[in-house]
């Protein structure tokens, strides 16, 4: 039921919209047998603040472990339900999204940042590798930062390009970092 | 037509990241800046208003299809899209208060929990607005002939129900200068959002009012928004209820 009346209104009504901005960046290694994907969110000035306020974060050396565990366990791994709001494609197939690991927390600039790591399997030989973040309710609007992400390959003579373009989603447009692999 | 559609959304964002930390770093500065960044910050505040309505939600399908069986006159559009904000700062200034002020514990999740939850509300008033239009139909059916009255209660009802849940983005604005101790500017900054708003809602309601007139020369046409306007209520209120 919910379904079908989102068909009908979801050009109109879709009742989220962006109050939370983060821009990605990404750091990709990619290796014979899987991809490692280091992803760092950096949440906007105001919703950092009250976050920042939650944790009683005021700079980065008031990070302690303890902190970073209850971040973990009370916000960040609940997103498993979103998928940690990332997609991936090689080849035009889903690959699925691991379980994130290396779950890290700083501040910079009154801005919070999460950091985690990602290992898809990914048997890299050629082709084309996808990876973008969103929330399909757009409820956050997240934006790849160009000169923050960086790919590298771990493999003899593989070659690769890489753009961040967009592409629709459901009436929606997001950005996607695209890898092409050619040995 | 989904591609633009999408484009359309992805430039909304864009403006708004840029927007929303603007606001944020004009806060920041304020100290420093005084009268000047108060106005800078009202003004930018305003704009974000008028480009986050724009985008889905908003209660802007819920006032264009009352519109389409209602608008009478341009003026009622504007009227009604203002008492929406009206409704909408209230809301949003007394759920910030209540959660800086009343509620112990985190900020994060009683903000999300507190929005959630007037959603619902709105849900079920929206629903009601839309029964009672319904049952005003049936009623002017019955008589045989249709009396275009507009009883002044109406425009209230709808704005209320729609107005309701507090946009979450004019509770940020707030919460956020609470924190930085600016509490003048961050209320009057969030009165300037919600004027904002209002004016893209209002041309919501302006666009259905013309809608109608176009659509009232045929009899038969009117008739049938007639019947549309409160299923297209009620449809949105369940929506948001479920």
């Amino acid at each position: 039921m919910k379904r079908l009346l989102l068909f009908i209104f979801l050009p109109i009504i879709a009742i989220a919209h962006p109050h939370i901005f983060i821009d990605v960046a990404y750091d990709i290694k990619i290796k014979p047998n899987y991809t490692q994907i280091d992803i760092s969110w950096t949440l906007d000035e105001m919703n950092s603040q009250m976050l920042l306020f939650d944790f009683k974060i005021f700079s980065n050396k008031d990070i302690t472990q303890e902190k970073v565990d209850f971040i973990e366990r009370e916000y960040f791994s609940k997103l498993a339900q979103y998928n940690y709001f990332s997609f991936i494609s090689f080849n035009g197939k889903t690959v699925e999204i691991p379980p994130p690991t290396n779950f890290k927390v700083s501040v910079e600039n009154h801005r919070l940042s999460y950091h985690f790591t990602i290992k898809p399997k990914i048997e890299a030989t050629q082709g084309e590798l996808k990876i973008g973040s969103f929330d399909a309710e757009n409820f956050l609007a997240f934006d790849i930062v160009h000169d923050k992400t960086n790919v590298t390959a771990a493999i003899e003579n593989l070659q690769i390009d890489t753009e961040i373009t967009y592409e629709n989603k459901d009436y929606y447009v997001v950005d996607v970092l695209i890898i092409r692999m050619h040995s | 037509m989904k591609e633009l559609y999408g484009e359309f959304l992805h430039h909304i964002n864009q403006y708004q990241r840029e927007l929303n930390s603007q606001i944020a770093s004009s806060f920041r500065g304020l100290d420093e800046q005084g009268l000047y960044g108060s106005l800078i910050i009202i003004a930018i505040a305003f704009i974000y208003g008028v480009i986050h309505a724009a985008g889905p939600g908003h209660g802007k399908a819920v006032v264009a299809s009352y519109f389409l069986s209602h608008g009478k006159k341009i003026s009622q559009a504007f009227k009604i899209g203002y008492l929406v904000s009206i409704v909408h700062t209230i809301a949003a200034l007394v759920l910030t208060f209540g959660i800086y002020y009343l509620i112990e514990g985190m900020f994060s999740q009683n903000f999300n929990k507190s929005v959630d939850m007037m959603y619902k509300v709105s849900g079920g008033l929206i629903v009601c607005v839309g029964i009672y239009l319904l049952y005003e139909l049936i009623k002017d059916f019955n008589k045989k002939e249709i009396i275009e009255q507009n009883s002044s209660k109406k425009p209230f009802a709808v704005a209320l129900s729609i107005g309701i849940v507090p946009c979450p983005g004019v509770m940020t604005v707030v919460l956020f200068a609470l924190m930085l101790g600016h509490l003048l500017v961050g209320i009057i900054a969030a009165i300037a959002m919600s004027i904002g708003m209002g004016l893209t809602i209002s041309v919501a309601g302006v666009i259905a009012t013309k809608g109608k007139h176009i659509a009232s020369k045929s009899d038969k046409v009117l008739k049938i928004l007639q019947i549309i306007s409160p299923i297209l209520v009620i449809s949105l209120g369940v929506f948001l209820l479920l």
